[in-house]
């Protein structure tokens, strides 16, 4: 018995459709999780206890607790209580941005620290506040330097987000997975995921080296 | 008339290390006040808790009357008037040198661009580097990039310049071209206050020379008092040092 390239060929429409979500929910989840990560970072890196504390219980929390568990534990659990019933995309959003963000706000961090404090009271001295020094003189240096760290987040995610198909989420791994259970097959399916999720990450990645070369040489 | 500058019962350790130990001070308008000691004996400090860069443990500071300690003192808007120099340079590597002086004028000042721009060229050939406008920090030499840092604070039309060992990092060939942007800039009437090595600077452009002696100013006078008769041991046995 051959390789039927007839049935993927069938199962076309449930591939796009999966990985448009896949897609859809990464890059929400990129967007996300790289905005509140920078807030994280900014709390953690305060002075004030009250801001730094529980942002550093919540990098803890995402990061030494399985995606898989968080996932569950949105999806039944947290979104049910803001949003009366629970709704899979929501959840899957909600988890996925909610784990980027605590590794990007150590990426963040990481970054802003390795920018010479004489960047940082040059500008204080030149009368800037905390807000336009980190605008205008920290943080357009130090996102340069997190440029690889941020292209190694971002697929990540994009290859974690095949957990929320546990949920049901109709993205690529969930519509694989009912190919394979409708047709007893297993290298078709799986197979034509994995090739999905290569293109996905391989283009996120010249894309990102495209972005790197035009920073460091502007 | 008011001092510019005024420092009372200055103390400020850092963990057991005292470095500041009751400073008084006071800087006069127009006037230039040179800093001098070993390394470790606070002028650097001193002139950091100046524009609260480091915040004193204990003392007042007034810069124009305004207290630096008080509480909900607008701490940025006291730096917005006083320039300073640093030992190595902290230009902004990612902007381009004219960008680099307009930014603070354009972002806390709130001048447009064209305004900015007019200011920032002007400074630059006043320091001598019209040509190097568009050039970004890391093409420049250690004394261009000095200049251009001198010429970054001036943007802002500061009343008071703060130097902070601005000749340490330089190679010694580019010495003078800085010393010699900061003498017509006390020329001009610029009140400085200046921590430095440049015993020949101190001499020629200071109006009065503080000697810092672990942490506690020792000695201060004008040029001829402070150089040629010492009074104490300490600075003496400095003086003989660093003049040989």
């Amino acid at each position: 018995m051959g390789f039927r390239f007839d049935m993927i060929y069938d199962y076309a429409p449930l591939f796009l459709r999966g990985m448009l979500l896949t897609i859809g929910i990464s890059i929400a989840g990129i967007f996300l999780g790289s905005i509140l990560g920078l807030g994280v970072a900014l709390c953690k890196m305060s002075r004030t206890l009250y801001l730094r504390w529980p942002m550093d219980a919540y990098v803890n929390f995402f990061r030494g607790t399985p995606l898989l568990v968080q996932v569950y534990i949105i999806h039944f659990g947290v979104i049910p209580v803001f949003y009366g019933s629970t709704n899979v995309i929501i959840a899957a959003i909600v988890a996925l941005s909610l784990n980027s963000a605590a590794y990007c706000a150590e990426i963040y961090r990481a970054g802003i620290q390795s920018i010479d404090k004489g960047q940082r009271e040059a500008a204080y001295s030149l009368g800037m506040t905390h807000f336009q020094t980190m605008r205008f003189v920290i943080l357009p240096q130090a996102i340069k330097r997190m440029i690889p760290a941020f292209g190694n987040e971002f697929i990540v995610l994009i290859k974690d987000s095949s957990i929320v198909s546990v949920i049901a989420a109709p993205e690529l791994m969930y519509w694989t997975r009912s190919m394979s259970t409708a047709t007893y097959k297993v290298w078709e399916p799986y197979l034509s995921a994995a090739f999905i999720y290569f293109i996905l990450t391989y283009s996120l990645n010249k894309v990102l080296s495209y972005v790197e070369r035009k920073t460091v040489t502007s | 008339m008011k001092p510019m500058i005024r420092v009372e019962k200055l103390s400020k350790s850092f963990g057991s290390n005292t470095v500041l130990r009751d400073i008084d001070l006071e800087v006069m308008p127009k006037e230039v006040v040179v800093l001098i000691g070993a390394s470790g004996s606070g002028k650097s400090t001193l002139l950091r808790c100046l524009n609260a860069l480091e915040i004193a443990d204990k003392g007042e500071i007034w810069i124009e009357e305004v207290s630096l300690v008080a509480k909900g003192t607008n701490i940025p808007q006291i730096r917005a008037e006083m320039g300073m120099v640093f030992q190595q340079f902290n230009l902004f590597p990612h902007r381009k040198v004219i960008d680099n002086i307009t930014l603070s004028p354009i972002r806390v000042r709130g001048w447009t661009p064209e305004q900015a721009r007019v200011k920032g060229m002007e400074l630059l050939r006043k320091v001598g580097l019209e040509s190097k406008a568009d050039a970004y920090p890391a093409s420049l030499s250690g004394g261009q990039a000095q200049r251009v840092a001198i010429a970054r604070a001036l943007a802002m039309e500061p009343k008071i310049m703060l130097f902070d060992e601005p000749t340490s990092a330089l190679d010694p060939e580019m010495v003078g071209e800085v010393l010699g942007v900061m003498k017509t800039l006390a020329k001009e009437g610029m009140t400085m206050v200046v921590v430095t090595h440049e015993m020949g600077f101190a001499r020629e452009v200071g109006d009065r020379i503080l000697f810092l002696d672990q942490g506690t100013l020792l000695e201060e006078g004008t040029p001829e008092e402070l150089f040629g008769q010492p009074k104490h041991e300490r600075t003496k046995e400095f003086l003989s040092k660093i003049l040989t």
